[in-house]
């Protein structure tokens, strides 16, 4: 099945997301941030980026706009933060992120969100 | 004044009062006294000699009718004795009867008739050097025998004369005694007080002493004068007071403009504080979140590890299920208690518009129905009518209906949960009613009185029982007050609660709301004009619809694009050799030659090759217009903001600078987010100052994003500098604050500035439209002053 991958630099949420996603039958691929997300983005081509935004080094937001202004940026890019405010969700959505999921994470919601930019991208690319 | 007119004034004026009224008093009874002499002096004078003739006459005829007999019989003797009884009135100085000429008889006897011829010879009384003559005919039998004479003095008038002079003499000197009395009483009771008053007065208002008052001795006009010169100097001393008060006033002001400075300060202090609570809240709630989310996320899937594989934990996958819900609930309150600081910190936006509210009920129901069955409820819904179409706050109304429903869902078990909805006219107008009623637990008559307070519910132990925050009620009456209504609630322990929440069917001022913020951001931005001409960039649109020409001239004019319209393949192909263009559109489906065409033709060709061309097309062959060349490739219809974010990677490169002042990194970091893909400059200074100096070495700066707080120079103080500067002085300004506005400051700020935006509350599509408002504007300025 496909592979997404792991933007986070909290490695309890990190693990704890990966594992679940495994659950489901998803592959994936981990980041701490947002400059390993480039390098692995590049190697791996993954089919989605679930992308935390404050992260170390270079954070989500810049590495979403990278990533936006890319070859690569039919990948969809779903942004997991803590922030809850509509302004944070707004600067995500700026930023270029074509989805928002506040944390605590509404898995089943999340998981609805990455089938939906899934089937997008297949639909895109038949 | 009076004082220099004195010597102009006649000498009648000048004259003392006390002379005027003596010789007024004495000339006045001189003259009484005078016209009294002359008249009585006259009436006796005439009277007199009246009577001294008619005497006189009377006395002759009385001799002359005696001394007939003696006269007919030359009775001399007789004669003569007859006159002698005329010696009884002392006045008479001669009597005589003449007979043919000569003297017949005289008294006194003696006297001769000399001179006597000189005595009328005709009758009657004659007064002849002081004395009166009669002369009286002797007549017997019809003939005159002789002639009678008498002479008589005035000695008696001169008596009368002299007595009356010694009265009115007398009468003389008693008036001059009594004109001295009156006019010394007129001097003692008159003259002397309003002298004195005068004096006192000359002194009073030399002396300035307001305080001092004048003795009042009678109760006359001097006295009322005495009256109103101390009420006059009340007065004085009253205003005198006020004056002293006034004085003591304007200290006070003083001293107070200085407390409220300082209050000010405080207050923008305390703001800032608040400014910060709302910040470390927004901060906690990112914080809290992190662990939740690895919480609930394992103890999620545990339960599902634990009851997946069968491993017999169930008891374990309880305890679990526990941090889990307590991480949730933790959640729950979180969310409340940030609505609730933003309600606090009056940033909880309402978001107006038109919902079908029968939809909403719906959609309301569909969520509690489970809840409800889960605990044994009826739910039953009674609509009156249809309710139809609300302008409110969709999300805050079904936020209440919900929590009111929750509750009532919550606290009844195995009962009855009524919702009413009712559209109703009272005295506030067109109203919704939603009501909730429940034949649940009810509330205690204590415990209604703090029911809406946050961190409230009814008992401690509710929480733990029945879960939820307390703060739902809260955050519901507040929404319905800022939806314009209110919540009731009428309950009784043991046999339920009824909730009823009410509020205007259209939130009132939304019309003129939006009215008013149309028309500040136009006109203020059209009144401006610009010197410098905008770098417009030039599009070459090759299309055989004109429709599509119209379109793309409405969409594209106000936002820098100049539009050279081709109508056929061929005139596009020679206008794009005839003419620079920074990005040609291009239709596929044309009539003679098509696109594709007109695409080849063009990449083939040295001086359009470098010309970025988008298609523009209902045909979707994105794979063939990259292969030949196209840069962008955008399927009809498309909207106008995907057009113009495509088309902005081809703009010419313009001067739109803008300058952003603000000392707050998240604005700076937010702002240049919302910009990053549009096609301006983003200057960032951190405060006025700052921003001042800027202004000086970028030059074309096209807007100022300000905000108002700032260290160094706020934003006031740099509005004011930038309106002495006069080319700086037409750069609009956009006021991005925070800061709650008085009235007057923000009429202030827009005699100035163009749109004031509230930090925290607006979108990039807001920020962006009155950018390209403000610039769209600016154009169509030059435009006309160019035309």
């Amino acid at each position: 099945m496909a592979l997404l991958l792991v933007v986070e630099d909290n490695e309890m949420n990190a693990d704890m997301l990966i594992r679940r996603l495994n659950r489901k039958g998803f592959e994936t691929a981990w980041a701490i941030n947002g400059v390993q997300a480039l390098e692995m983005l590049e190697k791996l081509k993954p089919a989605l980026i679930l992308m935390d935004l404050s992260l170390p080094e270079m954070d989500g937001y810049q590495a979403t706009r990278i990533i936006k202004s890319g070859p690569l940026r039919h990948i969809p890019v779903i942004a997991l933060t803590a922030h809850a405010l509509l302004e944070d969700q707004q600067k995500a959505l700026t930023a270029g992120c074509d989805d928002y999921e506040t944390k605590p994470i509404n898995f089943p919601q999340l998981l609805g969100k990455i089938h939906n930019h899934l089937g997008e991208a297949y639909d895109n690319s038949e | 004044m009076a004082r220099l007119s004195a010597d102009t004034h006649p000498w009648w004026r000048r004259t003392s009062l006390r002379l005027k009224l003596q010789s007024s008093i004495v000339g006045y009874a001189l003259l009484v006294l005078l016209i009294c002499a002359v008249s009585l002096t006259w009436f006796a004078n005439t009277y007199f000699h009246q009577k001294a003739q008619r005497d006189l006459q009377m006395l002759g005829e009385v001799l002359a009718d005696n001394s007939r007999a003696a006269v007919t019989f030359d009775d001399a003797g007789s004669a003569a004795n007859i006159l002698e009884a005329s010696k009884g009135n002392p006045h008479i100085r001669m009597a005589m009867i003449l007979k043919d000429g000569k003297v017949f008889a005289a008294y006194p006897p003696g006297i001769t008739s000399e001179g006597v011829d000189r005595l009328r010879p005709g009758d009657g009384v004659w007064l002849h050097e002081d004395h009166y003559y009669v002369s009286v005919p002797i007549v017997v039998a019809k003939d005159v025998k002789g002639r009678l004479y008498l002479q008589s003095d005035l000695q008696e008038w001169e008596e009368v004369k002299g007595n009356l002079y010694k009265v009115f003499s007398g009468l003389f000197a008693g008036l001059l005694v009594l004109t001295g009395i009156v006019s010394y009483w007129l001097n003692m009771h008159i003259t002397r007080p309003l002298s004195a008053l005068s004096t006192w007065a000359t002194q009073v208002s030399r002396a300035k002493d307001f305080n001092a008052r004048a003795v009042k001795h009678n109760d006359d006009e001097v006295g009322t004068l005495v009256d109103s010169l101390n009420t006059m100097l009340a007065e004085l001393a009253k205003q005198e007071s006020i004056r002293s008060w006034n004085e003591i006033l304007e200290t006070e002001i003083r001293e107070r403009k200085e407390v409220e400075r300082d209050l000010i300060a405080m207050r923008n202090r305390a703001e800032a504080a608040n400014q910060a609570k709302s910040q470390f809240l927004a901060n906690m709630s990112h914080e809290l979140r992190t662990p939740l989310n690895a919480i609930i996320g394992y103890s999620e899937m545990l339960q599902d590890v634990m009851t997946d594989e069968e491993l017999d934990r169930v008891e374990l996958a309880g305890d679990v299920d526990k941090i889990r819900s307590a991480g949730k609930h933790l959640l729950s309150l979180i969310n409340d208690i940030l609505d609730l600081s933003k309600i606090e910190a009056g940033k909880m936006d309402l978001s107006i518009e038109a919902f079908n509210a029968d939809e909403l009920i719906q959609d309301v129901i569909g969520t509690i129905a489970p809840l409800a069955e889960s605990r044994g409820n009826r739910l039953r819904i009674n609509v009156e009518g249809e309710i139809g179409i609300i302008y409110s706050d969709v999300t805050k109304i079904r936020q209440i209906l919900f929590n009111l429903l929750s509750n009532a869902v919550k606290f009844t078990h195995q009962g009855q949960v009524d919702l009413t909805c009712a559209r109703i006219h009272d005295v506030h107008g067109e109203q919704v009613e939603f009501s909730v009623h429940d034949s649940g637990i009810g509330i205690s008559q204590e415990n209604l009185e703090v029911l809406f307070k946050p961190f409230s519910q009814a008992d401690a132990s509710t929480t733990r029982k029945y879960g939820g925050t307390g703060l739902g009620l809260a955050i519901s009456r507040s929404y319905a007050k800022m939806l314009g209504g209110e919540i009731v609630v009428a309950s009784e322990v043991g046999k339920g609660s009824t909730f009823t929440v009410k509020f205007p069917v259209q939130m009132e001022g939304i019309g003129e709301l939006f009215a008013e913020r149309e028309a500040t951001g136009h006109e203020r931005a059209a009144s401006r004009e610009l010197d410098e001409p905008l770098e417009q960039t030039q599009l070459l649109l090759i299309d055989d619809d004109e429709a599509v020409h119209n379109i793309l001239q409405y969409q594209l004019s106000r936002h820098g694009y100049m539009i050279h319209s081709a109508m056929s393949g061929k005139e596009g192909l020679k206008k794009a050799f005839e003419e620079n263009f920074d990005v040609i559109v291009l239709d596929i489906l044309m009539p003679e030659m098509d696109g594709w065409q007109v695409l080849q033709k063009l990449k083939s060709e040295a001086k359009t090759m470098s010309i970025p061309v988008v298609l523009y097309t209902i045909v979707a062959d994105k794979e063939k217009g990259y292969a030949l060349g196209a840069d962008d490739y955008l399927v009809k219809p498309i909207s106008k903001s995907k057009l113009l974010t495509t088309l902005k990677n081809y703009r010419r490169s313009s001067s739109n600078k803008i300058l952003l002042i603000d000392d707050d990194r998240h604005t700076l970091e937010l702002v240049d987010a919302y910009l990053a893909d549009m096609d301006y400059q983003l200057i960032k200074a951190e405060n006025g100052r700052e921003g001042l100096d800027i202004l000086q070495v970028e030059q074309g700066t096209m807007i100022i994003l300000l905000d108002l707080i700032m260290p160094v120079m706020n934003g006031f103080e740099f509005i004011d500098e930038v309106r002495k500067h006069p080319e700086f002085a037409k750069i609009p300004i956009i006021v991005i604050s925070a800061h709650d506005l008085s009235n007057k400051e923000r009429s202030l700020l827009l005699q100035h500035t163009q749109v004031i935006i509230k930090k925290g509350e607006y979108s990039r599509q807001e920020l962006i439209g009155n950018i390209e408002t403000i610039l769209g504007n600016q154009r169509d300025a030059r435009k006309r002053s160019g035309s």
